[in-house]
């Protein structure tokens, strides 16, 4: 009896390792995401492990390879001046295979095939308006040939307090991030991340559960306030042209229609980029026109919803289309 | 306490050591029902004292009766129980709609729909309907009775198991067997994956295209007519399977309460194959007492119209439902006036049949879908628009494939019944395939908002 019972408790333990492993090796295919290192001094609030490919079939489906400095990038040498695309989710796009995301779109118009990068993304999760105000000034340390600068953002409504504290601005560390300086239990703990996409999959699925909407912000008294300072602080680090590209949201209305979701704080934030000499690039109008004369929407895949979600291909295209055309215009 | 959540497996282990532990019957009972009313109470405890009253009701109801033989005790409970349903479900619908009729500015009430009424409601009239017809005597044992009546598997979403069916099971000391848990988690897991993975995914879908079906082409269209068919199917037949299961490891048959309803060949086979436990509850307590098809082709016609209607509304106070019951009913009569008895149809027959009779009871689910009969329409005339949003979503066309293969399987292999999966989790390879199986569905489950379908009923 009792033998019986070690019995079944061994082949229990097997059948779940072996479960496990068996699932876990579909998952490489399925999503798949490397080990990264938050980089309080980086460019970008963290960085990928160089070299790691990260494959995403949650949400569109996209396999990318992660560049030497840990960001998403196709191969090729950083040109002698280039524009720096700073951005969060949609801007790395793993959601669409690596042509289609517009940084490699607007890289592709500028350097054509001489393997010359002249658009350089340095995107990175949750990298909002706040952060990416906080990390400027080292992006700029960074990557200091940089021709402009453009900054995608899907929402300008922050807090004040964030805004404010998004002005203590991250020095630049050369070597932050460096995936060479790990202790071994780090080194460890990201192999068993990289080697173990279903745990890192069921970790999101739990989160994702649990996940509650964020409050919107209170208190916009201090915004205005707040954010000219903040963005007379980046205007103040970077000479070039800099500008915000800002997506809004689109909601299928009941009659069919298309409404464009923009920001409490929106009209705020273009009077303040005006007063400080920053661009801001708004696809809104090409994204109602996607809609209105193709029939498309900038987000949702074939796997989720159309209208919501990340950039699809059209809107990395739309992305692309408005920065070429903005970049192009400052050259005359 | 959703059965897709920790808590509900937590809870479930310290029922099951409850029940396991009880030495006699009556002790088993009182686990049941200390289970049963744990379970509900999680859910909302408010509604607990209402429940109770219920049980009371008709207790004291088949008491009297088989003390004084007066059936006006059994009617009184019925009543009891059918005005109850009417003021938590209907009593708003009746005001609107009576308002809307003579014009008039009517308010509506403000009344909380306690989880599972229908359910547990139709099980008590079931009790009182059974005692009646003599089928079981009026039962002596009110923790009994109402361990029956509140029974926690399935008081949200069904199965409508009957008295008959269950009091007997509870005479009975039950204990945990292996075969049963095999069977059991088994049928549990499998209703799990057409919930999470099939239902959630294919909803997603759904809703997006129902929530403006003008901005959407007839092609879009058309995949969410036949997403939510499959949503609805998954979402219930999922539900159905895990509370099934769940009653399984405890050694209860509930019975079964769907076999692949989109192999029926016309819409009365539809109905056996669909919530079998609702259809067989109005066949037994509806359309029989009202006479059946012993009184003539024109009354049995009128006897099949009305319970379908009934059927319809007994979903919600819509008028959607109303109109899907009698789209049923009609479907029904009109099967019942063409069919021809006993000729053997040719394969390409009954395949031509079952993908007409899929068509109808598709075109079905877009009324029961609506929020009003303007949207079914607007769904409807959309399905001929060449224009608009093109949204194909691989889940319902991946899910379609996999639903469609099954029942292929079940036509050809099983004689058109529902395959039963048993794993020997004996053998390693039983062990094996359900680790594999609970992992493939927490890779692949959707982790959005989604309560059951049937939960609203």
């Amino acid at each position: 009896m009792k033998k019986n019972g070690r019995k079944q408790t061994r082949q229990w333990i097997l059948a779940l390792l072996a479960g496990f492993c068996l699932v876990n090796a579909l998952c490489f295919g399925y999503e798949r995401q490397p080990g990264w290192l938050d980089t309080p001094n980086g460019a970008a609030t963290s960085v990928w492990r160089p070299g790691a490919v990260i494959v995403h079939g949650t949400e569109g489906y996209g396999i990318s390879k992660v560049d030497e400095n840990g960001f998403l990038n196709p191969d090729g040498t950083l040109a002698e001046r280039y524009v720096l695309m700073m951005g969060a989710s949609h801007t790395q796009g793993k959601e669409v295979s690596p042509e289609q995301r517009y940084s490699t779109l607007v890289n592709g118009y500028f350097s054509g095939d001489s393997g010359l990068l002249a658009a350089y993304n340095i995107a990175s999760d949750g990298h909002f308006l706040p952060s990416q105000i906080q990390h400027f000034k080292a992006a700029v340390a960074a990557f200091p040939n940089a021709e402009a600068i453009t900054i995608e953002i899907g929402s300008t409504d922050f807090s004040a307090q964030e805004l404010h504290d998004a002005q203590n601005q991250a020095a630049y560390v050369p070597d932050n991030g460096d995936f060479k300086d790990l202790s071994p239990v780090s080194r460890l703990k990201l192999a068993a991340k990289e080697g173990l996409p279903l745990l890192a999959l069921l970790k999101k699925n739990v989160q994702t559960l649990r996940a509650q909407a964020a409050e919107d912000s209170e208190g916009r008294y201090d915004y205005e306030t707040e954010l000219d300072a903040a963005l007379a602080l980046i205007r103040a680090e970077f000479d070039g042209p800099i500008a915000f590209v800002y997506h809004p949201t689109t909601e299928i209305q009941p009659d069919g229609t298309v409404k464009l979701g923009y920001s409490n704080t929106w009209d705020i934030f273009c009077r303040v980029c005006e007063k400080n000499g920053i661009d801001v690039i708004d696809t809104g109008t090409r994204f109602q026109m996607l809609y209105e004369i193709e029939g498309q929407l900038p987000y949702g895949f074939a796997n989720t919803t159309p209208g919501e979600g990340h950039l699809n291909a059209l809107g990395h295209r739309i992305l692309a289309e408005e920065i070429i055309a903005y970049l192009e215009e400052l050259r005359v | 306490m959703s059965f897709t959540s920790v808590n509900f497996l937590l809870f479930f282990l310290a029922a099951t050591a409850l029940v396991q532990l009880s030495k006699t019957v009556k002790q088993q009972h009182r686990a049941f029902l200390l289970a049963n009313a744990v379970f509900y109470a999680y859910w909302d405890a408010r509604f607990l004292l209402l429940l109770l009253g219920v049980i009371g009701v008709c207790y004291a109801a088949a008491r009297l009766y088989e003390r004084s033989g007066k059936p006006a005790f059994i009617y009184g409970g019925v009543t009891a129980c059918l005005l109850l349903l009417g003021f938590c479900k209907y009593c708003n619908f009746f005001i609107s709609s009576f308002a809307r009729a003579f014009g008039l500015n009517a308010r509506t009430l403000n009344i909380l729909l306690p989880l599972g009424i229908s359910f547990y409601l139709f099980q008590a009239m079931s009790y009182l309907l059974d005692v009646k017809k003599g089928t079981i005597p009026a039962e002596g044992d009110f923790i009994k009775l109402a361990a029956y009546i509140s029974f926690f598997p399935q008081i949200t979403s069904g199965p409508i198991v009957k008295a008959h069916d269950f009091l007997p099971q509870l005479e009975r000391l039950h204990r945990v067997k292996k075969d049963n848990v095999y069977l059991g988690v088994t049928r549990f897991v499998t209703g799990l994956t057409k919930k999470v993975v099939f239902a959630d995914r294919i909803g997603v879908a759904v809703n997006a295209v129902f929530a403006a079906p003008a901005a959407y082409n007839g092609l879009s269209i058309a995949m969410a007519v036949v997403g939510y068919s499959l949503q609805i199917y998954c979402d219930f037949s999922g539900y159905s399977d895990m509370a099934i299961g769940i009653a399984t490891i405890w050694d209860f048959d509930l019975g079964k309460n769907f076999n692949l309803p989109y192999l029926a060949e016309n819409p009365s086979d539809f109905w056996r194959r669909w919530h079998i436990s609702l259809s067989s509850w109005f066949r037994d307590y509806v359309y029989i007492p009202l006479g059946g098809s012993r009184r003539g082709k024109l009354r049995t016609y009128v006897n099949l119209l009305a319970t379908m209607v009934l059927s319809g509304l007994w979903h919600g106070a819509n008028a959607t439902y109303l109109v899907w019951g009698a789209y049923h009913g009609v479907g029904c009569v009109v099967h019942r006036l063409l069919g021809k008895r006993g000729s053997q149809k040719t394969p390409w027959q009954t395949a031509l049949c079952t993908a007409a009779n899929c068509l109808f009871v598709s075109a079905g689910w877009v009324i029961f879908r609506a929020d009003s009969m303007a949207q079914a329409m607007a769904v409807f005339s959309g399905l001929f628009r060449g224009d608009g949003l093109c949204y194909v979503n691989v889940f319902v066309v991946i899910y379609g494939l996999v639903i469609a293969l099954i029942h292929l399987y079940a036509r050809f292999r099983l004689n058109g019944n529902a395959p039963t999966a048993r794993l020997n989790l004996d053998t390693f390879r039983g062990k094996l395939l359900l680790c594999v199986w609970v992992f493939l569905i927490a890779m692949l489950m959707y982790c959005g908002n989604s309560a059951f379908i049937y939960a609203n009923f």
